[in-house]
């Protein structure tokens, strides 16, 4: 392929949007969970998997009131948007991490890959520490 | 139980002498203290078996035996939890940790423990660092299985293993929520909740321990 033809091409490339999404705190208690805040200036949106090198997998839960109490539900999506940021915090919905593969100790940094099905992927750096940030 | 009954006279307007009701009003006091007393003591006893606390003997982030009577002395703040805990024991001992803060020098007077209900996982080295990230004040203590198993049992503690995945470290570990203080003599003060916020705690603390 001649050179002009890949210019053409990259340029035909669609934009990437602007990222509407900003994740803040993200922490981990030493334990197989994280939480963290994120807010939207963009359109509605929904958190839809996270992925990060010290956990197998990680799992989405969403905490529901139910007969009195509260209730952790595994989901396939935990919706965002400009009203409603996502707060995922201790007592709440909150990212699973399955299959640890080191020992988290106070202090500790590691990088968080989260997946929204608009925004696309974001980058984020979950500290771990007694409790918040 | 003695009594005296003033007997009502049948001549009206006459009205008794002045010391005369009084003396028998102290009879009646003295009396029924005598034999309220003991049975307020028994009762109290009854309300208040079996004792919560007792005897332990765990280890510390260091490695060295810590028993009770070494924490002697004190007030004890016992809080059983453990570190892959995700939510629960994490916020208390935060609040645990602002609310001797806001203490001052009345601190001093408070030693805050974390008795582990996750003795597999939750080794001295594993603990040490977990609790001094709290608090330079806290101290972790675990111990063997049947150790922790003693001191749960003694301090009506409920903890029970959830398993969250196939691998043999995945579980939880559902248990009770309570904060007990302890006096330096080593009996129980109060059980206070765990879900208390640090300024609620730090008066409730203030209020018993002055």
């Amino acid at each position: 392929m001649n050179r002009t033809a890949l210019l053409l091409l990259a340029l035909a490339a669609p934009l990437p949007a602007r990222a509407s999404i900003s994740v803040t705190g993200a922490w981990s208690p030493a334990a197989d969970v994280i939480y963290l805040t994120a807010t939207d200036d963009g359109t509605p949106d929904r958190l839809i998997g996270a992925r990060t090198e010290v956990a197998e997998a990680i799992e989405l839960y969403e905490s529901r009131e139910a007969g009195g109490g509260t209730r952790l539900h595994p989901v396939a999506a935990l919706p965002i948007s400009p009203t409603e940021p996502l707060r995922l915090a201790p007592g709440g919905s909150r990212l699973r991490l399955v299959g640890l593969n080191q020992r988290l100790r106070p202090g500790d940094r590691f990088p968080l890959t989260l997946v929204f099905a608009q925004a696309g992927e974001i980058e984020a750096e979950v500290i771990v520490g007694p409790v918040g940030r | 139980m003695a009594s005296t009954r003033r007997k009502r006279t049948s001549r009206p307007g006459r009205r008794p002498a002045a010391g005369r009701g009084r003396p028998s009003l102290l009879l009646i006091g003295l009396a029924a203290g005598f034999v309220l007393l003991p049975a307020l003591l028994w009762l109290g006893d009854a309300v208040t078996r079996p004792a919560i606390g007792g005897p332990f003997s765990l280890v510390a982030g260091d490695g060295r035996t810590v028993t009770d009577r070494d924490l002697r002395g004190r007030f004890l703040l016992i809080y059983f939890g453990y570190t892959n805990c995700p939510d629960v024991c994490p916020t208390t001992l935060a609040e645990v940790s602002a609310a001797l803060d806001r203490l001052g020098p009345l601190a001093d007077r408070v030693q805050p423990v974390l008795i582990t209900v996750d003795p597999e996982r939750d080794t001295p080295a594993v603990l040490a660092p977990y609790a001094a990230a709290f608090s330079p004040r806290l101290i972790g203590l675990t111990g063997s299985p049947a150790a922790i198993a003693d001191v749960e049992r003694e301090y009506r503690v409920y903890a029970a293993i959830r398993r969250t995945g196939g691998r043999p470290g995945a579980y939880s570990v559902d248990h009770s929520s309570v904060l007990y203080l302890m006096a330096p003599d080593g009996g129980l003060v109060a059980q206070l909740p765990a879900d208390a916020k640090a300024p609620v705690l730090a008066a409730e603390l203030r209020r018993r321990i002055s």
